[in-house]
């Protein structure tokens, strides 16, 4: 049996009545309620850092049991969807640090991330061209600025928020996001140029 | 020097890209956008990425997680359930050990005018511990299926006493007598053994509508009729079962319900539930020998947790209430015979606690030296 102290947190509030309870309160039953709520959140926000849903799944059961084990250490800072969020992301830096060291010796790819839009969006094959170069396009980005957009372009979050999940300062956030801005904006006037020359 | 450097809009360009400004804060931006050049600049090379990423990086994609995938690792990662259950055994083999050593020591030494107290909590205030849950006492022969029928809880106080202490989650049936539907689930749907063993992991109550007053009746109603819901101990509503009026997959709902959950050993939650009633019955009625074994069971086990917080306040309360005895006889008059015997007749209420041996070492101090010992606290 399981030892659980504490019942579940109420659903009649909608999805989001979990994710704002004390992590430190979390019995079991009201940590399968988070679960339920913030999952597919997770996976998605995964999703966006990793590129692999793959991997991305097996970040969200390392986030839940590291939630779950390490509440005690919670702050009680910010939600419990917060801190799911802090959490996933630092597993994802600590996994990409260890396939870096992996992947240390093997040869970087140096083709050009493309980034033009694809005019045909209703276009099932074209959405996925255009998807999979967005997502080299950002891949190509520094790790800081790389992280900092997806957050704030893809996540919806703002830039005081990305600051709490990354535990960096918000000055540096927004350099960050900046420094993807410009690097984004240059590729594609480049690229527009390019197409132009043709 | 890029014109991005410094900046600290990106909050506010978002909503100016994406439309998500007011209409008056929209043309106060637009109006610093034509004051401000390179502010413009910025804007559209912010617009211009904003778009080309429109697409999104992935697809939306629902989790093949499930919560049982990971239930069995959060199982296993619990540390600060145990401890506090073993510390409390420890504690108490420790007190009765030293108690049992001091109480042979005493025996052998002569009569002395300070007495060293080893378990009594002296030096402390000794205010009462409150109990830790509400008296749940139909658990001691209570279990949800019994027999191959659901024993239903009709008192919601007492159905959330139960919710409590075993962490299990409430199973309500609000129900009208004569009304077919409900007739028809109890005929049916809670005759099957598969939903039986469903809700074998709740608490489950049914609540007569017509026994309400009238608001409170509209409120279950409005939620579902008949009403089928799973609760916390605090009332609030975990799960609501999807469905109009008969048409609802019951056992597909309980399944979601209580998903995720290990089957309770019912047989040992009534056994604990014995302990306490036996325990509060002895604390009762100042036979404090037996309340403190039956604490003690209840501070050992490891499956309620609530429980177990209950027998170590129960064995904190029977301690402080030593306290206090001390407390009244130092403050009785010294050669005060018939505080003596009142002392004295009140330590056999002690017999086989841990603390009987502190309060008979005061009670031989002040029969040898007439006078009642000075005490030292326990180190």
């Amino acid at each position: 049996m399981e030892g659980s102290d504490a019942v579940l947190e109420p659903e009649r509030a909608g999805r989001d009545a979990p994710s704002n309870t004390c992590v430190t309160h979390l019995g079991m039953l009201e940590f399968r309620a988070l679960f339920e709520a913030e999952r597919d959140r997770i996976l998605r926000f995964l999703v966006h850092l990793t590129g692999n849903a793959s991997d991305a799944e097996d970040l969200v059961q390392e986030t839940f049991i590291a939630v779950w084990r390490k509440r005690d250490q919670f702050e009680g800072r910010g939600s419990a969807a917060g801190y799911l969020r802090r959490t996933a992301y630092h597993l994802f830096l600590n996994a990409r640090q260890k396939q870096d060291r992996r992947h240390a010796l093997a040869p970087a790819s140096t083709e050009e991330p493309v980034c033009t839009p694809v005019v045909d969006f209703d276009d099932r094959e074209a959405r996925e061209v255009l998807v999979s170069r967005v997502r080299a396009a950002v891949d190509a980005l520094p790790e800081g600025p790389r992280e900092a957009f997806i957050l704030f372009r893809f996540e919806g979050h703002s830039c005081a928020e990305i600051a709490e999940i990354t535990g960096t300062p918000k000055k540096t956030v927004e350099s960050r996001l900046a420094r993807a801005i410009q690097i984004l904006g240059e590729r594609l006037k480049r690229q527009a140029r390019e197409l132009s020359a043709e | 020097m890029t014109p991005f450097d410094d900046i600290e809009r990106f909050d506010e360009l978002r909503r100016f890209t994406t439309g998500a400004m007011e209409p008056e804060e929209r043309a106060q931006f637009e109006a610093l956008l034509r004051r401000d050049p390179q502010l413009a600049q910025l804007a559209a090379e912010f617009g211009e990425v904003w778009s080309a990423t429109a697409s999104g990086l992935a697809p939306t994609v629902a989790s093949r997680t499930r919560f049982d995938d990971v239930a069995p690792q959060l199982e296993l990662a619990q540390p600060r359930s145990a401890w506090p259950r073993r510390a409390a055994a420890a504690a108490v083999f420790l007190a009765l050990a030293t108690g049992a050593w001091f109480a042979w020591h005493q025996s052998r030494s002569t009569a002395n005018d300070v007495v060293e107290l080893r378990a009594i909590p002296w030096n402390l205030p000794a205010p009462l511990p409150p109990e830790t849950v509400a008296a749940p006492e139909v658990l001691a022969n209570w279990s949800p299926v019994e027999e191959g029928k659901i024993r239903w809880l009709d008192s919601l106080d007492e159905a959330r006493a139960v919710s409590a202490a075993v962490s299990r989650p409430i199973f309500v049936f609000g129900y009208v007598e004569q009304c077919p539907i409900c007739q028809g689930f109890i005929r049916n749907e809670f005759q099957d053994p598969a939903i039986l063993a469903l809700v074998d992991q709740s608490v489950p109550l049914r609540i007569n509508l017509l026994e309400l007053d009238q608001q409170e009746m509209q409120t279950l109603v409005a939620r579902r009729y008949p009403l089928l819901e799973m609760q916390n101990d605090r009332g609030e509503v975990l799960h609501t079962f999807g469905g109009m009026f008969a048409e609802v997959d019951m056992r597909a709902e309980l399944e979601r319900a209580v998903a995720g959950l290990a089957v309770p050993n019912w047989k040992s939650v009534q056994a604990l539930g014995a302990a306490l009633v036996k325990a509060r019955s002895a604390e009762a009625s100042g036979n404090f020998g037996e309340a403190t074994g039956s604490f003690a069971e209840l501070a050992s086990n490891r499956e309620l947790p609530k429980l177990a917080e209950a027998g170590t306040a129960g064995l904190s309360r029977v301690g402080a209430v030593a306290a206090r005895l001390l407390e009244d006889a130092r403050s009785s008059s010294p050669d005060d015979d018939v505080a003596l015997a009142t002392f004295g007749s009140s330590v056999e209420q002690f017999t086989g606690t841990p603390y009987e041996a502190d309060l008979r070492a005061v009670l031989h101090a002040w029969k040898e030296s007439g006078r009642f010992p000075a005490l030292s606290a326990p180190k």
